[in-house]
């Protein structure tokens, strides 16, 4: 009975498996919600560029483009598939911004164009992201804490050219069509400017696909 | 007489030496994993490891460019020199 208890060693390295285990456990859970983020990062990416491409075929009006964009974004955060991920306090998705051109300020020009020279009035949409996932506290390891210090949040942005409404390009066809008459009023009496200043239907204009 | 008798006996065991050495090795088991949680609490390891990445992949998101390409908006696609050409 002595000799058995003097050679018997099980139970020696579980204190050795209880601290990896810890470790282990640990980082498997760092790990996991990196690998969380990153796959909701892609989803998000994917719901904005989805909005803005929405927003930014032709329509009538800009409020129309600018309800594509609400439309779009809401139908794809509340998919049943999505809707979970982003419900349940984990993340956070919110549209930040939404920029169409409607005035010569409404772009993302003073953010993103640092040359003067090049005027790029893309058109598009940002979101923001919050992990709120990656605000872990690994105990014996620490709290995990974001460089900025308030989350881990971070901006998703897809810009594209924005068609022209048939508001806008209507007006612009006025206007073209009003400097043609400008160039010899007494030649074009017959055309005139009926309808231009609105008080006809009709006026003769050329097809120009508005 | 009899005590120099024992002595030598006692000196011969065995017993304990296994419960000892477990000890030992339990003392140096914890020192080890003590020092390892203080280290990496303290020089923020796993901190780094998902700020880097993160911070990372935020610039990718918003400007289009991993962080070493250069500072944030700058390196903006929207920056880029374009050229015109007239032939398809």
């Amino acid at each position: 009975m002595i000799k058995l208890r003097k050679s018997n060693t099980s139970g020696f390295v579980t204190a050795d498996f209880i601290f990896s285990f810890l470790l282990a456990s640990m980082m498997t859970t760092l790990l996991f919600g990196l690998c969380f983020a990153f796959t909701v990062v892609e989803i998000s990416q994917y719901i904005s560029f989805s909005a803005t491409r929405a927003a930014i075929p032709a329509q009538k009006t800009y409020e129309e483009q600018r309800a594509r964009v609400d439309e779009k974004y809401q139908q794809l955060v509340s998919n049943p598939v999505i809707a979970p991920l982003l419900s349940n306090g984990w993340f956070t998705l919110a549209i930040r911004d939404v920029r169409l051109n409607e005035t010569p300020t409404d772009d993302f020009r003073q953010e993103y164009d640092n040359d003067p020279q090049i005027l790029l009035p893309a058109a598009g949409v940002r979101l923001t992201l919050t992990a709120n996932i990656l605000n872990f506290n690994l105990g014996p390891l620490g709290r995990i804490e974001s460089e900025t210090g308030n989350g881990f949040n971070l901006t998703l942005g897809t810009l594209l050219f924005r068609e022209p409404t048939q508001q806008e390009c209507q007006r612009i066809i006025q206007s073209r069509y009003q400097r043609i008459l400008n160039l010899n009023p007494a030649q074009y009496p017959i055309l005139g400017t009926a309808g231009l200043s609105g008080n006809n239907p009709y006026f003769p204009m050329e097809d120009n696909g508005c | 007489m009899t005590g120099n008798k024992n002595r030598p006996r006692l000196l011969r065991s065995q017993s304990g030496q296994m419960a000892m050495e477990a000890v030992l090795l339990a003392v140096v088991s914890i020192g080890l994993l003590g020092a390892t949680l203080r280290f990496l609490r303290d020089d923020k390891t796993l901190d780094k490891l998902t700020n880097v990445a993160w911070s990372g992949v935020a610039n990718m998101t918003e400007f289009g460019k991993w962080p070493d390409s250069g500072p944030g908006s700058s390196m903006h696609p929207n920056n880029s020199k374009r050229v015109r050409t007239l032939i398809p």
